[in-house]
């Protein structure tokens, strides 16, 4: 971004007061602190998830509808303990087609006809990994210092006040995956899939 | 045009004015397709990484202004958002929840 850079270097570094140096280094600090935490994070997802059997793709591909609940409900299980936020239920339930699972704020549902299919086994994973991200975003927003950087956080609950989420459905791809509560997830969820090499 | 998103399409006025930006920004082959539409209301025939208006208001629920922004950017940036439209998106209704929705086959 050239032209920004360009502005940004002719505008003088104003002097800053103490406090002010003290609130940025914070800032800094909680921007870095929540990188990593991500990282870690993710991490520790990959390294777990790798331990669950049942998302080998020929271990999915012999499982039924029930035996994939259970897989399921481990994933999120694991997924809620590294991220430090309670664990919520993982139930089949009638969606429409082409909805691969949802979050009502209170249990992630999978689409309980996808459940018999034959769709990869890392959709599914992807699935509970990107809902249980918005759970851990919500939870953030209702516990304050759970997530260090303050702003992130801010965003997160910016995004999803009334009136503010930006669907694909009314502003296209591009407004939808950009914005902060869909950007974290998606990010969050690929990064956990593709470490764990799973065909999507 | 943001009197009009509003108005006649719906969008609440802190939503319009991203959608507007974007429009004002279209690439040249895509703006000629949406200048069609919002004169005339017909969907425009233009065709972009295989996408065409049509196909993402049927197959991703899309309205022709959503379907008409999202081939701006396959124009922009085909491999971020070919990759982005493969993995479908969310629907999340309000503050706590969502729904991971896919393309519609």
């Amino acid at each position: 971004m050239p032209e920004l850079q360009h502005a940004v270097d002719d505008v003088a570094a104003p002097e800053l007061a103490a406090d002010s140096v003290d609130m940025l280094d914070g800032a800094v600090d909680g921007q870095a602190d929540f990188a990593l935490e991500t990282d870690l994070q993710v991490q520790d997802a990959v390294a777990a998830l790798q331990q669950v059997d049942g998302i080998a793709p020929e271990r999915w591909q012999s499982l039924d509808s029930g035996g994939r609940l259970e897989v399921l409900q481990n994933v999120e299980e694991q997924m809620a303990a590294i991220q430090g936020r309670p664990s919520v239920e993982v139930t089949p339930s009638e969606l429409g087609a082409g909805t691969y699972g949802a979050f009502d704020g209170q249990r992630i549902m999978v689409n309980a006809a996808d459940l018999n299919g034959d769709q990869p086994v890392g959709e599914f994973v992807d699935t509970i990994v990107h809902e249980g991200r918005h759970a851990y975003q919500n939870y953030a927003v209702d516990h304050p210092g759970f997530v260090t950087d303050a702003a992130v956080v801010g965003a997160w609950a910016d995004n999803m006040a009334p009136g503010n989420y930006l669907s694909a459905e009314q502003y296209g791809q591009e407004l939808y995956a950009s914005q902060p509560v869909e950007a974290d997830a998606w990010n969050y969820a690929s990064r956990v899939i593709d470490g764990l090499g799973l065909p999507r | 045009m943001i009197a009009r998103l509003v108005n006649e399409f719906r969008y609440p006025p802190q939503g319009a004015r991203p959608v507007a930006a974007k429009l004002a920004a279209l690439s040249p082959v895509v703006a000629a397709a949406f200048d069609q539409w919002w004169s005339t209301g017909m969907l425009p025939q233009i065709e972009v990484e295989g996408y065409t208006p049509q196909e993402l208001i049927n197959n991703y629920r899309m309205n022709p202004i959503a379907a008409i922004l999202t081939l701006d950017w396959l124009q922009r940036e085909p491999k971020r958002a070919l990759a982005s439209l493969r993995k479908g998106h969310d629907d999340v209704r309000e503050r706590n929840g969502s729904s991971r929705i896919g393309p519609y086959e």
